[in-house]
């Protein structure tokens, strides 16, 4: 579908802003809730998990370096607000993009390996290396049809992992994973009206086991961008469902993941693009 | 048949992915997204916290969404070693799996550089003391950490047990 491609490149400059816009909004709400590095306090406990990414960064000490000095951990955080404001408003000078992915990803494993969690949220890093790329390139539209197809490999490798689980016949499945996901919620808030739909979902296992198969049918549709991009409205109408369903019913809502919607924006241009010939009289519906 | 490059790389990533997907075992930046799938079984016990700053209850949750992630995981971490003594809970999960390892000695010399420290699990709670009063914005004289133990019945939580982390 050319036309989407065509897209893209026109949009460019609109992308990169929407894009760096949005990561620098990100960082303000970061440095809000003190989940910068410098102000992380200097931690004590690294988690490697089962990633030999990490084991290799936490055995050299690079984590532990990085947190151990204010003026370092500082320089990461201001090197990752000014290489987004270079990206946003200087789009030409490719450095800043590139200072902006490295930073990016030194902040990402960084938190990651003292969160004592390993985080999915991927969307910021991955989307960043399409504007690595100029925009008259042939390698930024190669780049964008890259990131879009691994953003659907993600969605449909999620699905499968739960459908290779047997998810389908464990009817339970999402009523338990709701008792863990929220014990923290109840335990804070248990008569909020939110508390009220959980404890009712718990204990209603066919409808939660009814939510999960459309949480999971939301990520499989993904396999028709593939395919075809004639679809891509009908996966950016699915992708925000399966956000809002998220923040909904497992509270979750990953502002990283959000630029995502990135790759499916095009479309929206193209729609739009058509409706305006239409009112002019140029294309006929 | 003369590959362009580009195939190449994308055959030699796609390659990478299906080893770590049979071996199920993420490689940053490639990344495994079977997160919630894994069968959860019937669930008898919740954890939770309760975090006693001079005098005063606060729940994870009450610091908000973003700022959970900095309250819960790292002490949740840190429980997770007070659970097995002290050991570190990735080596526990290897050596489970492999027993053998225990007895090579590139297995230990890794470990002496990856794994937990004890000094390091000794500073945790001074550390997480700091956390919570940047969090709060107020010096804290005493802090007490529970880890809450609850079941789950009909109408929501009850509490089974409270057993004291932290006490600073």
């Amino acid at each position: 579908m050319k036309q989407l491609n065509y897209m893209v490149v026109q949009h460019y400059s609109l992308l990169n802003k929407l894009f760096f816009g949005f990561v620098i909004c990100i960082w303000l709400i970061r440095l809000y809730n003190d989940l910068l590095l410098h102000q992380l306090n200097q931690p004590v406990l690294p988690y490697e998990g089962r990633d030999p990414f990490y084991w290799m960064m936490v055995g050299l000490q690079i984590p532990q370096f990085i947190v151990g000095s204010k003026l370092l951990s500082l320089a990461v955080d201001f090197l990752m607000l000014t290489s987004a404001l270079g990206s946003l408003f200087f789009q030409r000078i490719k450095l800043f993009n590139i200072l902006f992915v490295l930073s990016y990803f030194i902040y990402f494993f960084v938190f990651n390996t003292f969160l004592g969690h390993h985080f999915h949220s991927v969307g910021v890093l991955f989307v960043s290396l399409m504007f690595l790329f100029k925009k008259d390139s042939k390698r930024f539209i190669q780049a964008f049809e890259l990131i879009r197809y691994y953003f659907y490999f993600m969605l449909c490798s999620a699905f499968l992992w739960k459908l290779v689980r047997g998810n389908l016949w464990d009817i339970d499945h999402f009523s338990n994973i709701l008792k863990i996901q929220h014990v923290h919620f109840l335990q804070a808030n248990p008569s909020h009206w939110k508390a009220d739909m959980i404890v009712y979902l718990i204990n209603n296992e066919s409808l939660s086991y009814l939510l999960w198969l459309a949480l999971m049918l939301l990520q499989g549709m993904f396999f028709i961008g593939f395919f075809t991009k004639k679809y891509d409205g009908l996966l950016l109408m699915s992708y925000l469902f399966f956000i809002v369903g998220s923040w909904l019913f497992m509270n979750i809502l990953n502002l990283d993941n959000l630029s995502w919607f990135l790759v499916l924006l095009p479309f929206g241009f193209l729609v739009l693009s058509k409706n305006k010939a239409i009112k002019k009289g140029s294309l006929t519906p | 048949m003369n590959l362009k490059p580009k195939y190449i790389i994308v055959f030699f990533i796609a390659l990478i992915y299906l080893m770590l997907h049979i071996l199920k075992v993420q490689f940053t930046p490639f990344f495994l997204y079977g997160m919630y799938s894994k069968a959860v079984g019937e669930v008898d016990t919740l954890v939770a916290y309760e975090i006693e700053v001079d005098k005063t209850t606060y729940y994870p949750f009450d610091f908000g969404r973003e700022k959970m992630e900095l309250i819960l995981g790292p002490l949740d971490y840190y429980n997770n070693h007070l659970r097995l003594n002290g050991q570190d809970p990735v080596e526990h999960f290897v050596l489970t799996k492999r027993p053998h390892w225990n007895e090579s000695e590139l297995f230990n010399q890794i470990g002496e550089k990856v794994f937990t420290k004890s000094e390091e699990l000794q500073r945790f709670p001074f550390w997480y003391k700091t956390i919570l009063e940047r969090s709060l914005s107020k010096k804290i004289n005493h802090l007490i950490v529970y880890e809450v133990k609850y079941t789950y019945t009909n109408y929501g939580l009850k509490t089974i047990s409270k057993n004291r982390l932290i006490d600073l």
